[in-house]
């Protein structure tokens, strides 16, 4: 028991397989709601019920009629969705003792996660999604547009990575000679139990939550459930959507990247089966929206240092730098809310929204995908070799 | 065992993300000698992966991760010249 206990409660799963789960998830999920594994939309739902507080009426805006702002997060399948996924990823973190309140490291780095935050969240609603909408999910609803963002978001985390290493935004090393003391192992092991019972603990209530969304309706306890396996997921793969595109740019990670797209390729069919059997896709404008929506995101995610997804369990496991990334995306994402009909009708509205499904018929538009899925596997292999023992020839 | 072996240098990264993380390991494993060990403390969970991905990639050898609780620790040695 306690060596399985390890194993898949504490130690971390490798990210490939765990991303491949995600998307044959995300792949049921949407069969079963109809509609995609999203995030940002809701988060900019928040911002709507904030700003109703104050007396304005975000309802009757083009964007939340576009969005939908009815009822309460508890109604709404996005809503119960993410309450599921913060619940998981902190059972999660709960389990493997891993939870504890980290400071930032500077006041410096907190302005600089809320402002690329806000920049994120407005260039992941501005494109109508975010590495999921408009990208893991987004690919698999064959919609041209999330190809278009994935592109982008890769050329703004280039721009990102050049801000983010910027003198300014560095602090010195804290370099010591010989090793650090490390916390007493007696008291950590009492840590360690108290969070793994109250892990389970948690869990109990999450489950009573689902029972009380199930008596709601099936859709909504069933996407209370996913959220949950969701946020668990991200959480013990350490899923950083950020990583695969920033890292590219920086030290030639791969894993992450090559996780993604094969997620996407096992969502691919999934999704596709779905569709034939008359479930609607999710399809988008493919405008500039698209295009400049991804490079702000990309910039915004390395800025900020996690993505929409990136923030919420790293926030569940106490990293308090994420708290305020959260913040800035739902802000970010509201920005665009207030800001549609201008930005909408110019960027947007008046593109067409293309299905790679009807450009080039159902098995042209699968094959056109899975094209682009090896050709994206290939272009991030030749990408590594830049950096592969770069030390030697240095 | 190698996790007893002292480190030569320790590189504290509490409250750091990513990429600052991987860039500091990288950018004090270039000033080390031949034969050295580096310890690597974090409390982001990210560099779980990242760290020994990036480690490796570059060329070192990476001995040792380790969690303790909300901390992870690396120990990263660079090769000798064969």
């Amino acid at each position: 028991m306690s060596s399985l206990r390890q194993r898949f409660f504490v130690d971390f799963w490798p990210p490939i397989p765990t991303l491949v789960a995600l998307g044959v998830a995300s792949a049921y999920y949407f069969a079963l709601t109809g509609t995609f594994w999203a995030v940002t939309g809701e988060f900019t739902r928040w911002g709507g019920h904030v700003l109703s507080w104050f007396g304005l009426k975000p309802q009757e805006w083009s964007y939340f009629k576009i969005l939908g702002l009815q009822g309460t997060p508890l109604d709404r399948v996005d809503g119960v969705m993410i309450l599921g996924m913060f619940l998981g990823a902190l059972c999660c973190a709960l389990w493997a003792g891993n939870v504890g309140l980290r400071r930032p490291a500077s006041l410096r780095r907190l302005v600089q996660g809320l402002v690329g935050g806000i920049i994120a969240g407005f260039g992941a609603r501005l494109a109508m999604g975010c590495n999921l909408a408009a990208f893991f999910t987004g690919i698999p609803m064959f919609s041209v547009h999330a190809w278009a963002f994935m592109f982008s978001t890769v050329l703004g985390a280039w721009i990102g990575v050049k801000i983010t290493l910027l003198p300014f935004l560095r602090h010195s090393l804290r370099v010591q000679a010989g090793g650090s003391a490390m916390p007493d192992p007696k008291a950590l092991a009492r840590r360690t139990e108290r969070q793994w019972r109250l892990g389970w603990v948690l869990l109990l209530l999450s489950l009573v939550v689902a029972a009380w969304r199930f008596e709601a309706s099936l859709v909504l306890g069933m996407a209370f459930l996913f959220g949950l396996a969701y946020g668990g997921l991200i959480e013990r793969g350490q899923i950083c959507f950020t990583s695969a595109a920033r890292d590219l740019w920086t030290t030639g990670r791969t894993k992450v990247a090559y996780g993604i797209l094969l997620g996407m390729a096992a969502a691919c069919i999934g999704t596709f089966a779905a569709i034939r059997l008359g479930v609607a896709p999710k399809i988008f404008w493919m405008g500039p929206n698209a295009v400049l929506g991804g490079v702000l995101f990309g910039l915004g995610i390395v800025l900020a240092g996690g993505c929409e997804t990136g923030w919420m369990y790293r926030a569940m496991e106490g990293q308090m730098h994420f708290w305020v990334v959260g913040v800035g995306n739902v802000i970010g994402g509201t920005l665009v809310a207030v800001f549609w009909d201008e930005l909408g009708g110019a960027l947007a509205l008046p593109y067409p929204k293309l299905n790679l499904l009807e450009l080039f018929g159902p098995v042209g538009g699968l094959l056109v995908t899975y094209l682009g899925l090896a050709l994206s596997l290939a272009l991030v292999a030749a990408n590594a070799r830049r950096f592969s023992h770069a030390r030697k020839t240095r | 065992m190698n996790t007893e072996r002292k480190p030569d240098l320790s590189l504290d990264l509490r409250g750091e993300h990513c990429p600052y993380n991987a860039i500091a390991t990288l950018e004090t494993l270039r000033t080390m000698q031949p034969g050295q060990l580096l310890e690597v403390v974090t409390d982001c969970s990210q560099s779980f992966h990242g760290i020994p991905e990036d480690a490796t990639r570059h060329g070192y050898h990476c001995l040792a991760v380790e969690q303790h609780g909300p901390l992870f620790r690396f120990l990263i040695e660079v090769p000798s010249p064969a």
